[in-house]
């Protein structure tokens, strides 16, 4: 036989009858057991940090002498680090530090030109920590293994001028450069970088290799066509994104009609862009004033020879905040092999240099300069040491195949 | 002996242990979770402000002592128990019955068992409101809830304990149940 239902009333009674239990222990042995818990934890609560204290004491002790010792490589190597890094962005911390150890040196460069200071902290840096790992900005040979390596023409902030940026992509089966080219436009970081964001192009890119025609199709509301400044920068970005890939030809379309409306130039249908790769004289940009690492930029019109680029390249370019890529007191004579592609560099007494960061940016800028002026190979001599960072004065250095070599997060 | 102590141990002492045994069914586990209570209290005294009553103050740290120890209980044991369904749910009160249960009647020994049909909320809410007798808002600032909510988890928990009591008594019920099954599975 079922039981009737049990009802709410019934249950709380039930409840209500439960038995009381009581703790039958002595309140004072309780209490006892209380206050031995609680300074136990209290004792607890300092035997561990004051076991972690003596322990790294310790641990001190053991390392000093070694630390002491290694102290001047360590800070070599961090330096190091923070100069090789693709980001333009240092410290105000570390611009301080840099002027205050610039008072202690001495450096026959002084000027009072501001730029004159910044090369100056340069070789300070380097006399401090420059060692044999790498802080050149170009991409060389040894760098590509297996990867491809895209350049980029990116504003300055100014919209004065176009650097060229370099990135290290992997190569991807089936994929073209031109696809690559166009897949990485938009993870470019130009901000980061102290440039002008750009890419991607607000323009549908297509790429006809079989007649190497570049079709460049801009939305009617673009706005590349503002102003002759950013004319020119589109000339240029599509110019060096040309002969990146050996485009010989550009076809112009907003909207898929013909032609696009530059309002200075007027309209175009397409161009052949003059090769702005070519005889130009590579300078310093530095977007972050502070930064210890330049953009190496060609810039300014075409010259006839290396020697002129040479001495254009002790000027100051004032008008794209452009800082001479080679010091007044480097003097040198240039010797040219047109059959082997090599150029001679030959210092001139008292031209001495160092093996510091400034120093192998100017090599560099001389390279890229070689370079743009067809030139495949460079060799420095009557230098007073015997290797610059990675470059080997001994030998003919190979010129770089690419500029300003930057990375993607 | 510590003022404090000795005020809180005259006023609640009996009833914070009895709570805390109906909690977790085991007096030595009581014992030792109504020191933590004192350990907390003591601590904490001085943050008192009097905003609730010292009853409901000294029930709320009860209450977080006994939830913070089935956190720790519920290691492999209560994992591995929890993988059996509730046939098997009387493995699980391993605690031998206390006295004070055992000779009581039948009716109340079994109320004690079917509590750990419980979920810890509903049980919280059946000993403070029915074993300890707090009113509803007594029970909703110890447990740091809505009045409602009190209700809610309290009827509940009534329904479960009802149904499980029904269960323990009359077993004719699902075997006819069973039986027409297999008669109609024919």
């Amino acid at each position: 036989m079922k039981e009737p239902d049990w009802n709410d009333q019934q249950i709380k009674e039930l409840l209500a009858q439960m038995p009381k239990i009581k703790d039958e222990r002595d309140p004072n042995e309780l209490y006892q057991n209380i206050t031995m818990k609680m300074n136990k934890q209290k004792k607890k609560g300092w035997i561990m940090p004051t076991a972690a204290a003596a322990a790294a004491a310790l641990l001190f002790f053991i390392l000093a002498p070694t630390l002491l010792e290694g102290q001047f490589s360590e800070e070599k190597a961090l330096d190091q680090m923070d100069t090789a890094t693709s980001e333009i962005s240092i410290m105000n911390e570390d611009s301080i530090d840099k002027q205050q150890k610039n008072i202690t040196v001495l450096d026959e460069n002084e000027k009072k030109t501001e730029e004159s200071i910044d090369t100056e902290n340069e070789s300070d840096r380097g006399i401090r920590m420059f060692n044999e790992s790498d802080s050149s900005t170009a991409v060389y040979e040894e760098d590509l293994g297996d990867l491809e390596v895209l350049t980029y023409a990116i504003p300055d902030p100014n919209i004065m001028l176009t650097v060229p940026v370099s990135i290290l992509v992997s190569k991807e089966e089936g994929q073209t450069k031109f696809e690559l080219f166009k897949k990485n436009m938009g993870s470019l970081m130009e901000e980061e970088w102290g440039l002008t964001d750009y890419f991607p192009l607000n323009a549908e890119l297509s790429f006809d290799e079989e007649s190497n025609l570049l079709t460049v199709d801009v939305p009617t509301d673009h706005t590349y066509g503002m102003g002759s400044a950013s004319e020119n920068i589109f000339n240029d970005a599509l110019s060096y994104t040309m002969a990146e890939l050996n485009i010989e030809k550009v076809q112009l379309l907003t909207n898929g009609k013909l032609g696009i409306d530059f309002g200075h130039y007027g309209f175009i249908e397409s161009f052949v862009p003059d090769a702005l790769t070519g005889n130009h004289a590579y300078y310093f940009y530095y977007p972050d004033p502070t930064a210890s690492q330049p953009f190496i930029v060609p810039y300014g019109e075409k010259l006839d020879s290396i020697k002129e680029a040479f001495v254009a390249m002790k000027e100051h370019r004032k008008e794209a905040n452009l800082q001479p890529s080679i010091p007044e007191t480097l003097n040198f004579e240039t010797k040219e092999d047109e059959t082997n592609k090599n150029l001679t560099i030959h210092l001139i007494e008292g031209s001495t240099i160092m093996n510091d960061e400034a120093t192998l940016h100017v090599i560099e800028a001389i390279l890229l300069t070689a370079k743009d002026f067809d030139y495949q190979t460079v060799k420095i001599e009557n230098a007073n040491i015997e290797s610059v960072g990675k470059f080997d004065l001994n030998q003919e250095i190979k010129v770089p195949i690419a500029a300003n070599k930057r990375s993607l997060p | 002996m510590d003022s404090v102590f000795d005020e809180l141990y005259r006023k609640y002492h009996h009833d914070v242990f009895q709570f805390l045994f109906y909690m977790v069914k085991n007096k030595e586990q009581a014992e030792d979770l109504v020191q933590e209570v004192y350990i907390r209290v003591l601590k904490s005294y001085e943050r008192f402000e009097g905003k609730s009553s010292e009853k409901t103050w000294l029930f709320s740290i009860a209450r977080n002592v006994a939830i913070d120890s089935f956190r720790k209980q519920k290691g492999w044991k209560q994992r591995i128990l929890e993988k059996f369904d509730w046939s098997t749910a009387q493995v699980k009160d391993d605690h031998p019955i206390p006295e004070e249960i055992a000779v009581q009647n039948e009716e109340i020994q079994k109320i004690y068992k079917c509590l750990d049909k419980c979920t810890i909320d509903q049980r919280l809410v059946i000993v403070m409101r029915y074993i300890h007798e707090f009113s509803i808002i007594e029970t909703a600032q110890s447990l740091d809830w809505t009045e409602s909510k009190v209700k809610t988890t309290q009827h509940r928990a009534l329904k479960v304990l009802r149904k499980h009591m029904e269960e323990m008594n009359g077993k004719e019920g699902p075997e006819s149940e069973g039986a027409r099954l297999e008669r109609s599975a024919d």
